[in-house]
């Protein structure tokens, strides 16, 4: 018995005498510089990174830190950010990303494998294209940008991380910063991006992509306002692809003394308001050869073939 | 005589899924999966039923051998797919030292049969609650129209029967256990069913969930639970690492009772003890592996693994095959 012990205690020391020769110790806790969020801008033809970074050496959670890099690439903008800090970059509580307010397909994938590399494993990342603002303007403005941008995502219901935006091979739905609210861009491969301010049309967008499950909004020249859950149903018919938007706890009221305080007619308003911009979303979308609210999948699974040409329209319900 | 001759099973369906948990990245898409999964079930079930006829024909010290290094090369690559993943979560905070204890230490007490049956069925049980649970967190996720259309490409499905043909230690490991009752009823077929089920059933819930986008993700499967919420719980992927953990532990703990089988180890009963020195020597041996391999490039590592379980595969027939046609008795023991 004594014997086994003692082979056992030779063969631990062994194990552990190979370990420190091979080096398999590993690197020691070290202080690291937490990402918050990346934004990234395009500026006189060259990237621009703009880290926002958790002051660790503050109580307060909301407090910041900005560091910025710039390169050919935005990569290497990362890279020259990341050199300008002392501590390891830790991009695991990364939840916020801009992209520049140019962005196309084929910029957004390069920076979705940036992103994927570097800031993996984060898929909660929260994707908004930015306005045009400059990269010091963004220095000044990162920690603000973020609580804002936060707030938008919360209030809205949007759902836009990394993975959800590209869950479709040639076309992706990415919402644009505005000061109020929220845009929309449809970026497709090889076509340039169609970009919506307008809020019915962004946020109807939003809903029928999945990306959202809120309308609020105020339509018909600002004289409606509109607060309302929305879910979507897909029927694929014949000869038509009918989308159902089921509204919840819809609030409509009239703002101004034209249109009367009327439940039937706020609804009517609010149909007519809906089925244009569906109308029009489905026009620019098919012009560019995208399929953003996956009609053709739809038909394909429902009727056996992807029937991009034919009709759709938008039915809304109230729950 | 349950315990006297406990079950293995729970461990090698274990050890299969650890296979599948711990993948890096996805190796095809649903539809080309559900395409080639016939096929892939029968041509790895029919490789470990041929292994399991000739295993005792043509065992021999080189073979064992060759079989211990398989099954320290597989037990290697788990230790460094898991490390992978940590560092991947938490950069910088695990080293490799720090998770080769972690999933060794608990194997010495799972150094007798029935201890590995037993906690294998019971971490099994906590994979499939864990499994549950990271389904219902990410349902609200899950989109149909993410399903990939395209037509089916043969490149596509090339890949996806290469993936389901990969042979994994699990399929041989029945051919060395001692009697009928440890192996149990199709035993093989069982396993390369279960994990081809298995692993097609994971493809498909990553790509409801990252669509397109699903062969780019890194270490999937602890990217959608990392996403998953369910009530007060935001983030639920530590659950998911510590049934993981514990089920690499468990599969440490089958190679290292398959390691003492076939190098003959002492054991006065078959459910006795595997000596603590021998256990020293196994972490030791898987230590050194891991330091040495740790940069190695992990894809092509789990590649010439698969090469070299097929090779293996492939040498034990072709000399059962001639040792049985020419009329060579099977020595008495496994």
């Amino acid at each position: 018995m004594a014997d086994r012990i003692c082979r056992a205690k030779k063969s631990l020391i062994l194990a552990v005498a190979v370990l420190l020769l091979t080096g398999c110790a590993g690197r020691p806790l070290i202080e690291r510089e937490i990402v918050r969020a990346i934004f990234f801008a395009r500026e006189d033809g060259k990237e621009h990174a703009v880290l926002l970074l958790q002051n660790q050496e503050s109580e307060d959670s909301s407090d910041y830190e900005v560091a910025s890099g710039e390169g050919d690439s935005a990569a290497q903008a990362l890279a020259d950010a990341a050199e300008s800090l002392d501590g390891v970059m830790f991009y695991g509580l990364t939840d916020l990303v801009t992209l520049p307010a140019d962005c196309d397909w084929e910029q957004l994938q390069e920076f979705a494998s940036l992103l994927y590399e570097t800031a993996q494993p984060s898929p909660e990342i929260t994707l908004f294209v930015m306005d045009s603002r400059t990269r010091d303007n963004l220095e000044q403005t990162a920690g603000d940008l973020y609580d804002e941008m936060q707030a938008v995502e919360k209030k809205y219901r949007i759902s836009c991380g990394l993975e959800s935006v590209l869950s479709q091979a040639n076309q992706a739905i990415l919402p644009c910063w505005q000061e109020t609210g929220y845009g929309i861009a449809v970026l497709r491969a090889g076509a340039p991006p169609l970009r919506y301010v307008e809020p019915v049309r962004a946020q109807l967008a939003a809903v029928l992509c999945g990306q959202s499950r809120k309308l609020e909004f105020v339509f018909s020249d600002g004289s409606i306002s509109c607060t309302a859950g929305a879910t979507v149903l897909f029927h694929a018919l014949r000869d038509r692809t009918q989308v159902i938007l089921r509204l919840q706890d819809a609030s409509l009221s009239s703002l101004t003394q034209d249109i009367p305080n009327e439940e039937q007619t706020l609804r009517r308003l609010l149909s007519a308001e809906l089925e244009d911009a569906f109308a029009q979303l489905c026009a620019d979308t098919r012009a560019i050869g995208a399929d953003p609210f996956r009609l053709g999948f739809w038909q394909a699974c429902l009727q056996g073939a992807p029937g991009n040409d034919l009709p759709a329209e938008l039915v809304v319900e109230y729950a | 005589m349950k315990r006297d001759n406990p079950s293995l099973y729970g461990a090698l369906q274990l050890g299969l899924l650890v296979n599948v948990l711990l993948r890096a990245q996805t190796l095809f898409w649903t539809r080309e999966g559900l395409a080639t999964l016939l096929s892939g079930i029968l041509v790895t079930a029919a490789v470990g039923l041929v292994f399991a006829r000739t295993w005792p024909l043509a065992q021999c010290l080189a073979l064992r051998c060759g079989f211990i290094a398989l099954l320290l090369a597989g037990s290697g690559l788990d230790i460094l797919s898991l490390w992978q993943l940590y560092s991947a979560v938490y950069p910088d905070v695990v080293n490799l030292f720090g998770i080769c204890l972690t999933v060794l230490i608990p194997v010495a007490y799972l150094r007798r049969v029935s201890a590995i049956a037993q906690t294998a069925n019971v971490v099994l049980g906590l994979l499939l609650v864990a499994c549950v649970i990271l389904v219902l967190s990410v349902a609200e996720r899950l989109r149909i129209c993410n399903l990939q259309m395209a037509a089916m490409g043969e490149a596509d499905c090339l890949d996806a029967m290469r993936a389901q043909c990969t042979l994994y230690p699990e399929l041989l490991l029945p051919a060395l256990w001692p009697d009928h009752e440890k192996r149990g009823t199709h035993t093989v077929l069982r396993l390369a069913a279960f994990g081809a089920v298995f692993n097609i059933g994971v493809h498909l819930l990553l790509e409801l969930f990252f669509g397109a986008a699903m062969p780019d993700a890194r270490n999937p499967l602890h990217q959608a639970a990392r996403c998953g919420a369910l009530s007060v719980f935001d983030r639920l992927e530590w659950l998911q690492l510590i049934v993981w953990t514990m089920a690499v532990s468990v599969k440490l703990a089958l190679h290292l009772y398959a390691v003492t089988r076939l190098a003959d180890a002492p054991r006065t009963t078959e459910n006795s003890l595997t000596a603590m020195p021998f256990f020293a020597g196994y972490a030791a041996v898987l230590l050194f592996l891991c330091a040495v391999a740790r940069n190695w490039d992990f894809a092509v590592m789990s590649q010439w693994r698969n090469v070299a379980a097929w090779g293996f595969a492939a040498a034990v027939a072709g000399i059962g095959g001639i040792r049985w046609l020419t009329g060579f008795a099977a020595p008495k023991k496994a």
